[in-house]
């Protein structure tokens, strides 16, 4: 892989594909690689039929996760490992951590996964509750011992990850602060009878440290209320 | 790793060939460099001690910060270094891949100052309850002696540290628990401080403690 420069009159902006060579930005720096030399293709085609090495259906299973919860995974493994980007370090620690199963029937341990990793004072005794009103409240508490001045105004980033429909479901993108030592979220249609996990992290306001993430639970929301008109005549009770 | 010292021929900084040379707190360090095959059980026995230490103390960074502070180090070696040395020396035991921590020889502070009397903890109430003899007839032991305390629980890599705890003639300080959802494994430690945070005692192990929600 060769770096290309700015000022280089040939090369300077060009992008994409020129014969085997491909250009092309590697974290911002311009680079040019050669093309594979595999034929995915044709390695597919001759694969055909064969069960699938454990490694390939653990990165098929954990790449997609971590893709989809990458706007936290970017902060929380963030130089995590010296010249490693966060998405390889977070996909790489979710699969040596947070999966459970054999070949074939991997899946991810929701309990498990961790979505930042650091020194900072972690969430302590987090808890995740759905009320009658399909709200949900995370909470978590502040030890004695802790120096409230000193992580107070710490910065809270929750992710609800909605396991029924294999997706994201909410980021709270640092509005709460930790001193507030509680986060409520109303639970709309769309996710009316998923469950929900939850984990909690916190950044320092200088942005310069981390706690390690805490999984705070799980919580099944309740399915959409019928509507008493909707319900057969049978069912409703007469006075 | 190797000492570079700067000679006639200059100061070597960079890679050659499979070793790299750079700076480190001061002095120009050697070592190899490059993609390992194969590793010895002794060396994967070694990274597992490393990991296990680095877990260890982690949790209890401002608390082995006061309690290694004054304690003899070589020179361009830090707290850290020397808890970590201690630790990973004396505190863990079985051999790979069974190596584990043994919460009893680990040390969080080392100094001069006597060892605690009679400390002990008990857990009621959601509170840890400390306690121990003042022992002020000791002339090394001054009344304004401040006790540091260790809650270490070890299945969620966490700790609760108090590093200017009550006074050595209170003779008990409590600490209240957060609310845990499952049963928790509790490793107590004590030392003591004094008050200028010149003179620190070894920790003590005061035993482990199980918190239970029921």
């Amino acid at each position: 892989m060769a770096r290309i420069k700015k000022l280089d009159p040939l090369l300077g902006d060009a992008r994409g594909r020129v014969g085997p060579a491909v250009l092309t930005k590697v974290r911002g720096v311009p680079v040019i690689k050669i093309r594979p030399s595999i034929n995915r293709k044709l390695r597919k085609k001759k694969n055909k039929g064969k069960p699938e090495s454990d490694q390939t259906l653990k990165m098929g299973l954990v790449s997609p996760f971590i893709r989809k919860i990458s706007n936290y995974t970017s902060i929380g493994f963030d130089k995590y490992k010296t010249g490693k980007a966060a998405f390889p370090s977070a996909v790489q620690y979710t699969i040596k951590y947070a999966l459970a199963g054999k070949n074939p029937d991997f899946v991810i341990n929701y309990p498990e996964v961790v979505i930042s990793v650091g020194k900072r004072e972690p969430a302590w005794s987090s808890q995740i509750l759905c009320d009658d009103k399909k709200v949900v409240t995370v909470t978590w508490e502040i030890p004695e011992t802790a120096n409230l001045r000193e992580i107070g105004n710490d910065l809270s980033y929750i992710l609800l990850y909605d396991e029924t429909k294999d997706k994201p479901l909410l980021y709270s993108n640092a509005k709460t602060p930790r001193s507030a030592r509680t986060f409520s979220q109303p639970m709309y249609k769309p996710s009316f009878g998923s469950t929900i996990h939850a984990y909690i992290f916190f950044l320092a306001p200088d942005g310069k440290s981390r706690s390690r993430s805490d999984y705070v639970g799980s919580v099944t929301i309740p399915a959409q209320d019928k509507n008493p008109l909707e319900l057969p005549q049978e069912t409703l009770s007469t006075p | 790793m190797s000492k570079v010292i700067p000679g006639a021929l200059g100061t070597v900084l960079g890679r050659v060939g499979n070793m790299v040379f750079y700076l480190l707190h001061g002095q120009i360090v050697g070592r190899t460099i490059g993609v390992v095959d194969k590793y010895s059980d002794a060396q994967l026995g070694n990274q597992m001690e490393f990991g296990l230490a680095t877990l260890l103390l982690n949790p209890v960074d401002k608390f082995i910060r006061a309690g290694f502070r004054t304690t003899p180090r070589a020179a361009g070696q830090s707290f850290h270094n020397v808890a970590f040395s201690l630790n990973k020396k004396g505190a863990m035991t079985g051999k790979y891949p069974d190596i584990s921590i043994d919460f009893s020889k680990v040390i969080f502070s080392k100094g001069s100052l006597p060892l605690p009397m009679n400390a002990e903890v008990k857990l009621a109430d959601k509170k840890l309850q400390f306690s121990w003899d003042p022992d002020l007839e000791n002339a090394e032991n001054d009344p304004s002696d401040q006790v540091m305390l260790v809650a270490y629980f070890p299945h969620k890599l966490q700790a609760m540290t108090v590093q200017n705890g009550s006074l050595r003639t209170a003779g008990q300080h409590e600490i209240r628990l957060p609310s845990f959802k499952t049963t928790m494994v509790i490793e107590t430690y004590m030392a003591f401080i004094s008050e200028d945070r010149e003179r620190v005692s070894d920790s003590i192990y005061l035993g482990q403690l199980i918190w239970d929600k029921k």
